[in-house]
């Protein structure tokens, strides 16, 4: 069976790694990416079923990149977690442009397992 | 201020006898015997209320010396009474007042209408006099009043600008503040992620992992709890700065020795990314300073300059003294920054850029470092150029050598 592919973007190293053994851990594969410059290569290149991504990323915004993901034809039905430590996105879930679902800093290890699973059955 | 007449007549019987109808007046006389001589008299006095002027007289009459009078623009107020032998001719007094006389009295002339004309003319004098002081007094009141108006003005403005400046102080009190509360909820909850999610991960199912993730994940513990010491002891650093702006404590320090134990402090930071630290400051300069600040100052230049070079690169400490000031060089070999970067650097809403290795930081070291500096009525500046490398310079009160 093939494993299912999740993209998770973070400027944060530690999170990345973390995140990643979790994920991993549980049988998916996983790529990490600290910045969000080459996200749309990534995509293309990795064909995740799920996108995991911070809101800070150094310069970049996030919450900017999930919009343009969005916008995309053959990426906007691509869904997108979005997490912050900051920002409370739980009203912007399912907007136009705004990410699937939103998962909060620091999380609990059950949500965010029942989270991805979900959004990857879906 | 008397009441000063010009009597002109080429008869000197004439002029006496102008003089006693007028002796009472308690005026002042001037006498002239011919045109020529009142002119002249006009020349060096000033100051007339009137003028008895004879028409009849030689070589120059009465009416060609009023035209005279009257080209003088000083003279043109005085009213000019002409006293004729003439019967009082529609012609002859046209031609008088066309030159500018005011009146007309016959000669010989009545003493008591004589009087009485002069008198008209006194007072007239007298209520121009005193028309004109009001309005230099006037004036002079209205001159206080502009003056007192700038006065206030620039008082408010004065006040204006104390305000304004005590409002941005506020602000950036208060910029200082939501800076304290940005990196309390987002740089220190990442770290906090990363423990609680490693740790949970322990502690939930320690007997289904493998001895590798159980490393992997005791490493990311150590290292997220380190990164949380480190961001803990700025937090606190800022937040003992804002809250006892009075812990400055300045002492003799020998400069060079205060930037060694700094830098013994970063060597193994250094050492990871195969950076040259080197210490050029001259041996013997000593500076006024706070050790605790110098420290943290020279300490968060370093860890940047080490954040941004890339591996195998250079950073050098040197110092030079300016005037009253050291002024301490921290360059680096690294990539550098763009101007808009440069120009936002000291500022509050500076959040922090990830180095070349991808290192993180909190944004608050270059807030700190700026606030010490300024604290020690030192300057803080930066040179860079992309790709090349940045050089920070900050000035401290140095102590002369020469006067130890």
């Amino acid at each position: 069976m093939k494993r299912e592919r999740i993209l998770v973007v973070d400027d944060d190293d530690d999170i990345l790694e973390i995140v990643t053994l979790l994920l991993s851990e549980r049988g998916y594969e996983v790529r990490m990416l600290n910045h969000g410059k080459t996200i749309f290569d990534n995509i293309r290149e990795f064909q995740p079923g799920l996108i995991l991504m911070d809101v800070m990323l150094g310069d970049m915004d996030g919450r900017a990149i999930c919009q343009d993901l969005k916008k995309d034809p053959l990426i906007g039905s691509l869904p997108v977690i979005l997490i912050s430590g900051t920002h409370d996105l739980a009203e912007s879930i399912n907007l136009p442009g705004g990410p699937d679902d939103f998962i909060a800093k620091p999380f609990d290890l059950d949500e965010l397992y029942a989270k991805v699973e979900r959004h990857l059955a879906a | 201020m008397p009441i000063k007449i010009l009597l002109v007549d080429d008869n000197e019987n004439n002029l006496l006898s102008m003089e006693v109808a007028l002796e009472k007046g308690n005026y002042v006389f001037f006498r002239a015997n011919s045109g020529r001589e009142a002119l002249r008299i006009l020349l060096h006095e000033e100051d007339f209320s009137l003028i008895l002027l004879d028409v009849k007289m030689p070589i120059m009459d009465g009416y060609e010396t009023a035209e005279l009078i009257y080209q003088r623009d000083k003279l043109q107020q005085i009213p000019i009474i002409f006293i004729t032998a003439h019967d009082y001719e529609e012609a002859a007094m046209f031609k008088g007042y066309q030159t500018g006389a005011v009146d007309f009295i016959r000669k010989p002339f009545n003493a008591e209408i004589l009087r009485s004309k002069v008198a008209v003319f006194a007072e007239l004098y007298r209520k121009n006099q005193l028309l004109r002081k009001q309005e230099e007094k006037l004036q002079a009141i209205n001159a206080d009043l502009l003056r007192l108006n700038r006065e206030l003005e620039q008082r408010v403005l004065d006040r204006t600008v104390a305000l304004e400046n005590l409002n941005q102080e506020l602000q950036a009190l208060n910029i200082s503040k939501d800076k304290f509360l940005s990196v309390m909820s987002h740089d220190l909850r990442n770290p906090l992620t990363a423990l609680l999610a490693s740790s949970g991960k322990l502690n939930e199912d320690p007997e289904n992992l493998s001895p590798g993730q159980v490393k992997q994940l005791s490493q990311i513990i150590h290292r997220t709890s380190n990164k949380l010491l480190n961001q803990l002891n700025e937090v606190i650093e800022w937040a003992k700065k804002q809250s006892s702006k009075t812990s400055f404590n300045p002492q003799k320090i020998r400069l060079a020795t205060g930037a060694e134990e700094s830098m013994e402090v970063l060597k193994p930071n250094a050492h990871q990314k195969k950076i040259n630290l080197q210490n050029h400051i001259p041996k013997d300069m000593e500076v006024m300073a706070d050790p605790l600040m110098l420290r943290s100052i020279v300490q968060n230049l370093i860890t940047n300059a080490i954040k941004y070079t890339p591996e195998g690169g250079l950073v050098r400490l040197s110092a030079k003294i300016e005037g009253q000031m050291a002024c301490i060089f921290v360059e680096d070999t690294g990539i550098g920054m763009a101007a808009e970067t440069k120009a936002r650097l000291f500022n509050t809403d500076q959040k922090s850029l990830s180095g070349t290795n991808n290192e993180q930081g909190s944004g608050l070291g270059l807030l700190l470092v700026s606030d010490f500096v300024t604290q020690h009525g030192g300057k803080i500046g930066v040179e860079s150029t992309p790709g090349a490398g940045t050089t920070i310079c900050f000035t401290i009160p140095v102590i002369q050598l020469d006067n130890a």
